[in-house]
């Protein structure tokens, strides 16, 4: 049973997706259901896991194999370790939010669940694939039907319209996968044994000069969707024109793909590596979280100021990780979960007033606190987490990242704490203009408060970054039990210790 | 007495091919459609027949009968029972049909005998049958100017295709002293080197065959060919025909030259890296969807080309799979694509790529259908397209043609740009007009068989996988150099 618990998180949503090909359009609440029945069917086998994982074994748990290809070395091997369920969660919670954030959605319904049901399955399979064939398989199917959601169902933005940001985000990202095809290439051609297997990979010592370089192919392959800079254009012209329910699944998990196939495939296999570019990538990481601070601030449009303090917070997770050592990564992972579940509180809060105001530019909004104060004070606490501020979990999260850069590179961490500061300018800038002032009552008849079902996503999310923020343990622990086994994450001095909730 | 059990998958298709002529021509034809049902069957059956006979090397090993040939005159009858089952909901329109199905079957012979031929001569006819038959095939519709005049530019370059391949072939012969491929092997490693008319020859035939293939410099034909042809014999030509070419090509290289594979290697990975890159650029530029399929089928030569350049390393196991198995899955996913673009013809009478506007509305399958083959065509998994694409820069890796890979990987991407603007047509943009599009059973059936293929092997791809193992593992055995002592010394140059 425990066995067929991680096939069904994957299976689950793409059985829906297959179900609602073939419900007729017409029945448009029951495909909503069978929607939701798909997305929410993850969510108590994820927390179960989280219960259930034996936290004193630690490492991979809950395995299944089935030989597939065996000439080939390629296995379909499912596991699960405490970095892997975390990311788990916040998936299920995301992609359950997402349903009811598209429960009004209206156009060709069918087949937008359909696809992002498929989509989310993708990412499922990443999370729990410790085969790499079927990683590369599912990070494919995850980054895909991107192209259809934001071209079909996307709205055409001043700058570009909604075909050309979804080609331009697909064509990027599939140069990212080309190099990483190569990558593996690489790796599995110079082993004796040949497998795709990560556990028997990563016992397998590859010479310094190959994890060198197939290491640079895996962190700019990843990276394009992590919105490294400087392939992180993508990103706002994507997040941008994409619906409200993809924007906050691209944004809360796709782009954590690109973070978590660094540290599994690029920290976990090729150590080396990724200590001979840790420097890289912490300037890196830099530049995002300066340059995609400076940007938001600049922007007009409320979905480009979301999309751009993603690419912000997504250095935040690349400058956490460059640091290599237990506190900074796991500082990244917390900010992985944090920033997914902030950012999709915010793009559903963007879909919300951009359904009622008919407009996201800020420079004409006003005093919309009177007429919708419940997603005003949400729109507060994700702005709060956003930068960072004490019992968010977004101030656990930032704190690890940049306390973990400190201690290996203080002067990338001084330059690039200064985002916080930025960070919280555009947010409260955005607070003040959107909800306070003046009201301008004719421009705006329709709004009004978020209603049932925008509710329960909504609120959930926010509950969740103040419960993380005040009692991060359960998580941290999680996390740092997986990270323990990842090679490329130097454990030394007793580091450990200083964790919240570490051993 | 010579067995000659393995050949009657080959005289089952002859005798298929006159049965259908006589058939319309007594006009027993209760069912408008029963010709095209007749031959598929037909084709189906010479599979199964072609599995159960023996392995065997007929008259001196010119014609060899291998798991390596059935693996693919498998390919090459499928694609004959897909096209003539599409091809049946025509029929009632088709002047000769008994004529059309004849020629196709004519010309899967040829390609069977093409990836069993042993020897030069025998490969020269195979390839000569397939070709005029299609060359015939192709001028069908001859009240329509652009088939003719496809016909006439076919006939021309293949004319001049097949006069170069049997130039080299003579060369070949005049140096080895025979035409089977062992004895030009032996002949070969006796002498050692590459001598200078060894390139002649080697360069006259890879150009015959690099025709066939519509490889990059010997494209010039496939565009206009593509374009005015019918476009069920575009399927058949873009797939069973180009597939040919590389079951002979690895046959020839693998065995015939398989001596020197460091000599040749540099030609094929130059044709493979032009294919890639012309095909592909030139593709973007398209707005005829048969026009931009043939270019995209220039490059899927280059892709192919890139397992046959890898498959110059030692151990040739995984290029002569990743061939079988590309070979395969390709042909579903094409011919799948082909079908969609007759349908959308036939109807609007438009081969541009603007006729698929809004396919999602009037015709909700097809398009989904034509969406996966599009996908699978780029290489997306879970396709068939993306473990081909795997396996075949797999066999270029291992094979040392690492910049080769890495040139395939990054113009996968431009490819991807050009599926994605038909797929933007059918899925994405609203029709003009909402009228629907009415798909015969026939063709329906022929997609959905299509579908399967394209899914199943991206899913599940194990038993391909070991077709393509059982292949190399038979190619691997024949080439395995004889003695020199067979050979009569007065024979050698």
């Amino acid at each position: 049973m425990t066995a067929w618990m991680l096939s069904f998180i994957v299976l689950a949503p793409l059985a829906a997706s297959i179900a609602l090909l073939l419900l007729p359009a017409a029945r448009g609440l029951a495909i909503r259901l069978v929607a939701l029945a798909g997305g929410a069917a993850t969510l108590p086998p994820s927390i179960w896991l989280a219960l259930n994982y034996d936290r004193k074994a630690g490492g991979f748990q809950f395995e299944q194999t089935v030989s597939w290809v065996p000439s080939l070395g390629i296995t379909y091997h499912v596991a699960v370790d405490g970095l892997s369920i975390v990311m788990l969660l916040l998936t299920a919670l995301i992609i359950t939010g997402g349903v009811f954030a598209s429960w009004t959605q209206k156009n060709r319904t069918k087949e937008f669940l359909s696809l992002l049901l498929l989509l989310v399955s993708g990412v499922f399979g990443v999370f729990v694939s410790r085969d790499l064939f079927f990683l590369f398989l599912f990070y494919e199917i995850a980054v895909l039907p991107m192209y259809l959601l934001i071209g079909v169902w996307g709205t055409t933005t001043k700058l570009r319209t909604k075909e050309d940001s979804a080609m331009k985000l697909t064509l990027m990202l599939m140069g990212g996968s080309a190099l990483i095809l190569v990558a593996i290439l690489a790796l599995y051609f110079s082993m004796d044994h040949r497998t795709f297997d990560m556990g028997l990979m990563a016992q397998h010592a590859f010479s310094p000069e190959l994890q060198r370089w197939v290491f640079l192919l895996i962190y700019v392959g990843f990276g394009v969707l992590a919105g490294i800079f400087p392939f992180h254009t993508w990103s706002p012209d994507g997040h941008a024109s994409a619906p409200t329910a993809v924007s906050m699944l691209h944004a809360g998990v796709l782009m954590k793909l690109g973070a978590y196939g660094v540290l599994r495939v690029g920290v976990g296999l090729l150590p080396h590596g990724a200590h001979d570019w840790s420097f890289l990538m912490g300037a890196i990481a830099t530049i995002n979280i300066l340059y995609g601070a400076c940007s938001a601030m600049g922007q007009t449009d409320l979905k480009y100021v979301i999309a751009y303090s993603s690419v912000s917070h997504m250095g935040v997770v690349m400058l956490g990780l460059a640091s290599l050592n237990p506190i900074g990564v796991n500082g990244s992972v917390m900010q992985m979960f944090s920033h997914g579940i902030m950012t999709g509180l915010f793009f559903a809060l963007v879909g919300l007033i951009y359904e009622r105001a008919h407009s996201r530019d800020i420079t004409r909004m006003g005093g919309f606190a009177r007429k919708m104060p419940g997603v005003a004070v949400l729109m507060s606490i994700g702005g709060m987490a956003s930068f960072g501020l004490p019992a968010t979990s977004g101030f656990i999260a930032e704190f690890l990242c940049f306390y973990g850069m400190w201690l290996r590179y203080p002067i990338l961490a001084l330059l690039s704490v200064i985002g916080i500061v930025i960070t919280a300018v555009y947010v409260l800038r955005v607070v003040q203009k959107i909800f306070l002032g003046t009201p301008n009552e004719e421009g705006y008849p329709d709004l009004r408060d978020a209603r049932t079902t925008e509710w329960v996503a909504t609120v959930a999310l926010a509950a969740l970054l103040i419960v993380v923020g005040v009692f991060p343990r359960p998580l941290v622990r999680l996390i740092d039990l997986g990270l323990r086994q990842t090679p490329g994450v130097t454990y030394a001095r007793g580091a450990g210790a200083v964790l919240p909730g570490g051993p | 007495m010579i067995d000659l059990r393995p050949l009657i998958p080959h005289c089952l298709i002859v005798g298929l091919g006159i049965l259908v002529v006589l058939l319309d021509a007594l006009r027993v034809r209760r069912n408008a459609c029963c010709l095209g049902f007749v031959t598929a069957l037909g084709a189906v059956a010479a599979i199964a027949l072609d599995w159960v006979g023996p392995d065997a090397r007929l008259w001196a090993g010119q014609i060899v009968a291998d798991p390596y040939s059935r693996a693919f005159d498998t390919i090459f009858l499928a694609v004959l029972a897909v096209v003539a089952l599409a091809s049946a909901s025509d029929e009632p329109h088709i002047a000769f049909a008994g004529e059309y199905y004849a020629l196709l079957c004519f010309a899967t012979v040829g390609l069977m005998i093409t990836a069993s031929a042993g020897s030069l001569l025998i490969l020269y006819v195979g390839i000569e049958l397939s070709t005029i038959c299609l060359m015939a095939l192709v001028g069908f519709a001859k009240r329509d100017r652009r088939s003719s005049e496809a016909a006439v530019k076919f006939f021309v370059l293949g004319a001049v295709g097949s006069a170069l391949m049997l130039y080299g072939c003579s060369i070949i012969f005049g140096l080895a002293g025979g035409t089977e491929y062992g004895k030009v092997l032996s002949v070969l490693s006796g002498v050692g080197g590459f001598p200078a008319l060894l390139w002649l020859g080697f360069g006259f035939v890879v150009a015959g065959l690099g025709f066939k293939i519509a490889a990059v410099p010997f494209h010039m034909w496939a565009p206009d060919v593509y374009q005015g042809a019918p476009t069920t014999i575009t399927a058949f030509m873009s797939t069973a025909s180009k597939v040919g070419g590389f079951a002979a090509l690895l046959r020839f290289l693998l065995v015939a030259l398989g001596a020197a594979p460091d000599r040749w290697a540099p030609v094929i990975v130059a044709l493979s890296a032009a294919s890639i890159v012309l095909g592909n650029l030139m593709a973007v530029a398209q707005t005829n969807l048969k026009r931009m399929l043939a270019y995209s089928g220039i490059s899927q030569a280059g892709y192919l080309l890139v397992a046959v350049a890898g498959a110059s390393a030692a151990d040739s196991g995984l290029a002569v799979g990743a061939v079988v198995m590309y070979g395969m899955l390709y042909c579903f996913m094409n011919v799948g694509a082909f079908l969609v673009a007759q349908v959308i013809e036939d109807h609007t009478g438009s081969g541009e790529i603007s006729a698929l506007k809004g396919l999602h509305r009037r015709q909700p399958l097809l398009a989904l259908a034509m969406l996966l083959f599009l996908f699978s065509l780029g290489g997306i998994p879970p396709l068939a397209g993306f473990v081909g694409k795997l396996y075949l820069f797999a066999a270029g890796w291992e094979g040392g043609r690492f910049a080769l890979v890495g040139l395939g990987a990054v113009a996968s991407v431009i490819a991807l740009y050009y599926y994605l603007m038909v797929a933007l047509q059918v899925y994405i943009k609203d029709p003009d007009d909402d009228t629907r599009i009415p798909v015969s059973r026939q063709v329906s059936l022929a997609v959905a068989i299509c579908v399967m293929a394209t899914l199943a092997i991206g899913v599940y791809p194990k038993p391909l996988v070991q077709l393509g193992d059982r292949a190399a593992a038979a190619l691997h055995t024949y080439a395995a150099p004889r003695p020199l002592s067979d050979i009569p010394t007065s024979r050698r140059p």
